[in-house]
């Protein structure tokens, strides 16, 4: 039997426990979705700080007529077609191409397979595409370069003569489209040959001598031009010489196991920095093509890969089975490293994703071609026309501050004194109308903010600099002058000194002050030339239209009102009693402020910077639209700047999901998140202190 | 609560009678969801593009995010696009990165032609550049060989009241075409000077250099108008330099022997027709002749359309 | 202040001593800065109405002669003057139709101009695409039949004009069919002489702007108005209203609304009533408290990392395999946008709740505990209807929080041209993968990538009025529902 008061209070009970049970999920919910927030930015953004791993992954013997060449993107696997006389272990792969010496001749091929899988059993074998028919020359000297369907190649023949073919592989039959020879001085004889394409030249280092053939820069390649010369700062002998990532800078190992790396992009070949001691014999040097990687051989096996610009190690190790003597290369994509050998031809699985983010890459000045000094340079986007990306995130973060401090500028000063004055001078009637209308400010809509600003103040702050500039000398000038009107006013007549109507009067003089900058202020003509007398010609400054200043200014509006919500709260919640009995026991008022309100509420007015500080650091639109994104380390009012959040904007649509820019946009995302939630919880400890302290005292 | 909930109902009755109504209503075959990503160039005329597919397919629902070349390539890549559209052609890594995923290549179908224009302020005196002056101005690498960088207008060769002045840069964003197909064309592939005012978008480039007296800027040649001057960039031979165009592409991802979704092929031929060409030239772009629009269409398999 | 002291040194004072003492300079300065802030607020509002509201009033049509480079007739409206180097006075001027001339904006040398006027029969046409047209009406063709309008006035010409072109869309009533419509044209003389046809199909709107009184002034002000907020944009954004921006803010934020506003209370539930207290709770307090400052576009990457591509991305490898590689939920959109704005507002709401219940004072709670309530009855009858005020300010707040945000939906939703609403009459109603139009992404957008950003400017103004007027209606309302709340409370501690 069960009563009906029984199957109520079931019922009930029912209700209660499911209450229960709803709001505790949503309780752990909601934190399991905070955390969900942070392991995953963690987890997208942990992979770019790993280290490269490198383990042998395939090896195929030659054996008697075959001989295994893996293409350069590292997958494809042919056997080339016995030739009389190739030497096929000195083969040169690049793209989709070998490229084998004989005594006299050289052969091309292309390593298509059937497969793109790497079937070891099973290889396809080539013959090849064209066979080029030189004088004698030396086999080892053989080097190669390759850019859009173009394959150029340079050997140095018995005679010392450089001989130069270059083929366009564009259409179905092979077209020789350059071919030329430079006769050698005997003193660079026997160096090692360097074509790079993108330059248009043939470079030759011999010892520490080098030979530029062709020019630098050239629009095509012109014969006739040679510049020599030797390169600077290299003590020991020369161990090893090759070209940089990417081809814009040649490496330089000597014996003492030195880096030196030279600018390739200039005419006088400057050195990229000092030398790198890389703590090894180094045998050879290679570099990727797409990445800033560089990997050094040692003469006993050793492999040690590296960020060549910044230094970072990124493995150092003895892979099984290298080969200090047979020249490696790495696959397009930096997955692969292969070696071609006289008995075998390895391949090397390198697990080596994020190369070019270590801390030194990231936040530290480098050394890079086409710089003449070090810098930090934000440029990631040279995938898409196949140049070297540059990842610094330094002017970013320097950005993101500079923004909010110049902000803070404007914010600071404007809502301390407007939470002085609604929480302490105002009657409380007063001021439960003034503060909600303050606080609404907050919620303007930023993008709106940010228009006004790009669009509208760019222009007319560049027009009426120093109008604009001398403002906030009439906002503070004004009140003190009428303060100090007042305090005559009350020296001639005790009777002023009632409260006299202040907002009325500050309204007139300041609209009197704004009409009369309007009426007569020279016209913009005149303030372009004294702008440009006073400021940029004194004070050397650069202006930007689009400027931290202009930046401060808005985005001083749209942190205020946080601010000034939380110091007056804080302000107000000061009990009166203190002041009140500070001042009865003689203070003056001004003591009473200074030395009662404001060092009770000091630990809020330290939170609500913070608070508004990492409103600033976070800000998106305002900077966004604002600035001119330049991605810079000036202190200067008058420069633009560029912040983490607007880079996420503006660069996080077109990123891959897979590519380095995604994961370090995340990491921005990461640093963005990690900066804020450290300074609110500051501000929010010391909020809570505030309110422990008068915890008591208000009731 | 249920009070006021009753106050707000006029107002929820008067939203959703105009959801109603702003629906069309008519009866065709084709319907589905189109989805276009990328170039911004691109943006304003696959708006107008889309808004005739509309008119002419009222079930077809066409979404438009024109962010910049570079989102193209990764929205098809992660399949968060049907067409990409760009306004310069993929590089050869967005190529193998589509492959790697498909297994084929993308298609690209040339819809328009474009011209970068470089221009200055309106009263700038200023009426021509050699392209390693220009190269100088944007960049901080120099690649083109000008012997030293350029800061100031008389660095340029202006005098009087511009000589003291310096130069304000502007430019694209990363994402755009026009960026990188500037930066290979002027920049000989060097880096831009991170003193480059990168703004959102073409037209707000427009907008700062009418307004910024010190300002040179580049930008798609559709977007000018009275208040910049545009300037005669000349290329090596001392002519002036054709290669500032560029031809612009719309992506297909299509395997190899499939058609062509019948939604994507009516926008296509749309875009290849001669109305759909006319919109290109009244957007300020070069239209494909009449024998190239055919060819396009052959060689997508689109005949019957 | 008389206070009687000792210190000989303080009676002796000066007036201005006295001041400085008592802090009056910065009584006045904090008075000022009071002022600024609110004058920046109007400032700012004012800005916006003083750019925006001329957009829908009909301009003036100027008529200039000149001898720039021979006499030339230019007809249009005037959009700026200014000085250039050189010194001269400079008039940039809007004559319409991107189609008609190579530029629709012209600058003109004052100093060159020998006439204006303001010429009474000009008339303004706006089309559906290219820009306004700028003329002369002199003919009409219908049915390859050509009558002569000049002689008819300016009031004839437009209202013969109204009826033939906007005949089709005025329903039954009208006498002309669709098929008359669409035979017809009307012929427009430029200033330059130039006589054009333009077909009536393309005719949204004519006026004469010069021949008309202020009341019609007036009327055509509110007609253009109506427009911008119940029409879609035309061509490519430059023209026309907001109205699927509109739509797509008030969905989105509803949805977000109806995913943030239950889960939000119940957490804030837990932690005020539920949760023991303890440092655990206190940690979590303070991360939920901090969330709200952790900015918008760190919340927009989590979206597009985690909603749009890890989850969306399953979803579609799951339930719509047969449709990839297109997309379904793998792609920004209206689910995802809506997701992260909740999760962005999640702690706005859960502050402001919990505040509310640690406003209900105990009493109550162990009134009701005591006459044989269950936990859950006493907050379902007595807590929440207490604190239900507050609750509210705190949706409130996150819905104008939301309103006004745009950096997450650069990257989870927003698209520049999106005719198809997220919510409509065909089956399933809601479509919450599609992409959407949004008011502050428009004006992003609009202010920033529209070709002819000069004609459009004042679009673009009115678009950050409403919005703006949207966001601040909310606070206030928010602000002024909390600061009844509050008082109340006082009153009942007391």
């Amino acid at each position: 039997m069960v009563s009906y008061d029984d199957a109520i209070s079931r019922r009930r009970r029912f209700k209660d426990r499911a209450a229960t049970i709803a709001i505790n999920i949503a309780g752990w919910g909601t934190v399991a979705l905070i955390s969900l927030i942070l392991v995953y930015l963690v987890s997208v953004a942990l992979p770019l700080g790993l280290d490269a791993e490198v383990s042998p992954s395939f090896t195929w013997t030659v054996s008697g007529d075959e001989h295994p060449l893996i293409a350069a993107d590292g997958e494809t696997v042919v056997s080339l077609s016995a030739v009389e006389g190739a030497r096929p272990e000195l083969a040169r792969v690049i793209d989709a191409f070998g490229v084998v010496p004989g005594a006299s001749q050289i052969h091309v091929y292309r390593l298509q397979a059937e497969s793109s899988a790497v079937r070891p059993e099973r290889l396809t074998t080539v013959a090849p595409l064209v066979s080029l028919t030189l004088p004698a020359f030396r086999p080892e000297s053989l080097a190669i370069d390759f850019a859009e369907d173009e394959l150029e190649m340079v050997v140095e023949d018995l005679s010392g003569k450089l001989q130069l073919i270059a083929l366009n592989l564009s259409a179905s039959e092979p077209v020789i489209s350059n071919r030329d020879s430079l006769q050698l001085r005997p003193d660079m004889r026997g160096g090692t040959l360097l074509p790079r394409m993108a330059g248009n030249e043939v470079l030759v280092v011999q010892g520490d001598r080098y030979l530029r053939w062709g020019g630098v820069q050239a629009a095509i390649f012109q014969a006739e031009r040679i510049v020599g010369g030797q390169l600077q700062g290299v003590l020991s002998r020369v161990s090893a010489a090759a070209l940089g990532p990417g081809g814009d800078s040649l490496q330089i190992a000597d014996d003492d196991g030195q880096l030196h790396r030279f600018d390739l992009t200039r005419d006088q070949l400057p050195r990229l920095g000092g030398s790198r001691d890389l703590a090894m014999s180094v045998r050879v040097l290679i570099s990727e093509r797409a990445r800033r990687v560089t990997g050094a051989i040692s003469s006993d096996g050793e492999l040690l890969l590296l960020q060549p610009a910044s230094g970072d190690v990124l493995y150092r190790g003895y892979p099984d089975g290298l080969d200090a003597d047979a020249q490696p290369h790495f696959s397009d994509e930096g997955h692969v490293l292969i070696q071609q050998g006289l008995r075998e031809t390895r391949r090397w699985a390198i697990d080596n994703p994020y190369p070019e983010t270590g801390i030194a890459a990231l936040w530290r000045p480098q050394r890079l071609p086409g710089y003449d000094k070090a810098v930090h340079v934000w440029h990631p986007d040279g995938e898409s026309i196949g140049v070297l990306s540059k990842y610094s995130l330094s002017p970013l973060l320097y950005g993101t501050f500079k923004a909010a401090l110049y902000g803070m500028l404007l914010a600071v000063p404007l809502a301390l004194g407007a939470a002085v004055y609604i929480g302490y001078f105002l009657p409380s009637r007063q001021r439960n109308q003034l503060k909600p209308a303050l606080e609404t400010l907050e919620a303007f809509p930023t993008v709106v903010l940010g228009f006004v600003a790009g669009i509208w103040l760019a222009p007319l702050l560049a027009d009426y600099l120093l109008l604009i500039l001398f403002l906030p000398v009439i906002g503070v000038g004004l009140p003190l002058l009428l303060s100090l009107g007042h305090a005559m006013l009350q020296h001639i007549d005790p009777r002023f000194s009632r409260r006299p109507p202040r907002m009325l009067l500050l309204t007139s003089s300041y609209a009197a002050a704004l009409l009369c900058l309007a009426v007569f202020a020279p016209p913009p003509e005149t303030l372009d030339q004294l702008t440009q007398s006073v400021l940029w010609d004194w004070f050397g400054l650069r202006y930007d239209q689009r400027n931290a200043v202009l930046v401060g200014l808005v985005m001083g509006i749209a942190i205020m009102p946080a601010m000034f919500s939380i110091m007056e709260d804080a302000i107000h919640a000061v009990p009166r009693s203190l002041s009140d009995g500070s001042l009865a026991l003689g203070a003056t008022r001004w003591q009473s402020l200074a030395r009662v309100v404001f060092p009770a509420a000091s630990p809020a007015m330290l939170s609500a910077l913070l608070i508004g500080l990492a409103r600033g650091l976070g800000e998106t639109m305002i900077v966004l639209l604002a600035t001119g994104n330049m991605p810079i380390m000036e202190p200067d009012p008058f420069s633009s700047l560029r912040s983490l959040s607007a880079t996420i904007a503006i660069e996080l649509p077109e990123a891959g999901s897979e590519s380095v820019q995604f994961r370090l946009l995340f990491l921005t995302a990461l640093v963005l998140f990690g900066l804020t939630f450290l300074m609110n919880t500051l501000a929010e400890l010391f909020r809570q202190r505030l309110r422990y302290a008068y915890a008591h005292a208000n009731r | 609560m249920n009070l006021s909930i009753l106050r707000l109902s006029p107002l929820f009755l008067w939203f959703i009678a105009a959801v109603a109504q702003a629906q069309l209503h008519n009866e065709l075959e084709l319907e589905g969801k189109l989805t276009i990503t990328g170039s911004d160039t691109l943006g304003a005329i696959t708006s107008v593009w889309a808004e005739m597919l509309k008119e002419r397919h009222p079930k077809v629902l066409v979404q438009v995010r024109a962010i910049g070349s570079a989102a193209a390539p990764t929205a098809l890549v992660e399949g968060t696009a049907d067409l990409g559209t760009m306004s310069r052609p993929m590089s050869a890594a967005e190529d193998r990165s589509f492959e790697r995923r498909y297994g084929y290549a993308p298609i690209a179908v040339p819809v328009a032609r474009d011209a970068i224009a470089v221009f200055v302020h309106r009263d700038n005196p200023l009426s021509s550049i050699v392209v390693p002056t220009l190269d100088a101005v944007f960049s901080s690498t120099r690649r083109c060989g000008h012997p030293q960088a350029v800061a100031r207008w008389s660095d340029l060769g202006l005098s009087g009241p511009w000589a003291s002045r310096g130069i304000s840069l502007y430019g694209r964003s990363a994402a755009s075409g026009t960026y990188s197909v500037f930066r290979q064309q002027v920049l000989c592939s060097g880096d831009f000077s991170p003193r480059v005012n990168r703004l959102v978008g073409s037209s707000a480039i427009i907008r700062a250099v009418a307004g910024d007296r010190n300002a040179i800027g580049y930008a798609s040649a559709g977007y000018l108008n009275a208040n910049v001057k545009a300037l005669t960039v000349i290329g090596p031979g001392g002519q002036p330099q054709a290669s500032l165009d560029r031809e612009l592409y719309v992506y297909l991802n299509v395997a190899p022997g499939a058609p062509v979704s019948p939604l994507t092929a009516a926008f296509i031929n749309l875009i290849l027709s001669p109305e759909g060409q006319q919109e290109t030239a009244k957007a300020g772009y070069l239209p494909l002749s009449m024998a190239e629009q055919r060819a396009q269409r052959r060689r997508l398999g689109l005949m019957d359309g | 202040m008389p206070t009687p002291t000792a210190d000989s040194n303080f009676v002796e004072s000066s007036p201005l001593r006295k001041g400085v003492r008592r802090a009056e300079p910065l009584v006045w300065l904090s008075a000022g800065s009071v002022l600024v802030s609110m004058a920046l607020l109007i400032a700012l509002v004012g800005l916006l109405a003083l750019r925006a509201l001329p957009h829908f009033w009909p301009a003036p049509l100027l008529l200039i002669q000149s001898d720039d480079q021979g006499p030339t007739a230019q007809l249009g409206e005037s959009l700026d003057a200014r000085s250039s180097l050189g010194g001269a006075e400079d008039l940039l001027l809007h004559r319409g139709g991107e189609d008609l001339f190579g530029s629709p904006l012209v600058w003109i040398d004052e100093r060159r101009v020998r006439d204006r006027t303001t010429p009474l029969d000009a008339i303004a046409l706006d089309r559906d695409s290219l820009g306004p047209v700028f003329g002369f009406l002199v003919g009409v063709e219908s049915h390859g039949e050509r009558r002569d309008l000049t002689a008819q006035s300016v009031a004839q010409q437009v209202n013969l004009v109204r009826v033939l072109s906007l005949a089709s869309e005025d329903g039954p009533s009208t006498v002309l069919t669709r098929e008359a419509t669409l035979a017809t044209s009307f012929q427009v003389r430029l200033a330059s002489g130039r006589v054009i046809s333009i077909p009536a199909t393309e005719v949204r709107n004519v006026y004469a702007p010069n021949a008309m009184t202020t009341m019609e002034k007036v009327g055509h002000f509110f007609s253009e108005v109506g427009r911008f907020l119940g029409e879609s944009p035309s061509r490519s954004n430059v023209q026309g209203g907001v109205f699927p921006a509109i739509v797509g803010t008030v969905t989105l934020v509803l949805l977000m609304t109806i995913l943030v506003s239950p889960l939000g209370v119940l957490a804030a539930i837990f932690l005020q009533e539920y949760a023991q207290r303890g440092p655990i709770t206190r940690i979590v307090r303070i991360a939920v408290n901090n969330l709200a400052g952790v900015p918008s576009i760190v919340y927009g990457v989590f979206g597009l990392g985690f909603f749009v591509y890890a989850v969306g991305g399953s979803l579609d490898a799951i339930f719509y395999a047969d449709t990839l590689p297109a997309p379904t939920l793998g792609a920004p959109g209206m689910l995802w946008a809506a997701l992260t704005m909740a999760l962005l507002t999640l702690p706005v709401v859960i502050v402001s709740t919990e505040e509310g219940l640690a406003r209900v004072p105990s009493v109550l709670r162990e009134g009701s505990l005591a006459l044989g309530a269950t936990r859950a009855e006493s907050l379902w009858r007595v807590v929440i209807p207490a604190a239900s005020p507050a609750v509210l300010t705190g949706l409130i707040l996150a819905i104008a929080r939301a309103t006004g945000e745009v950096a997450p939906l650069l990257l989870v939703g927003v698209a520049k041209y999106a005719p198809g609403l997220p919510v409509s009459g065909e089956y399933p109603f809601l479509h919450l993968d599609r992409q959407f139009m949004h008011l502050g992404f428009y004006i992003y957008d609009l202010g920033f990538q529209s070709p002819h950003l000069e004609t459009a400017e004042g679009l673009v103004y009115a678009t950050a009025l409403l919005l703006v007027t949207i966001v601040l209606l909310l606070n206030l309302a928010a602000v002024m529902l909390r600061g009844r709340l509050r008082e109340a409370f006082k009153a009942e501690e007391t």
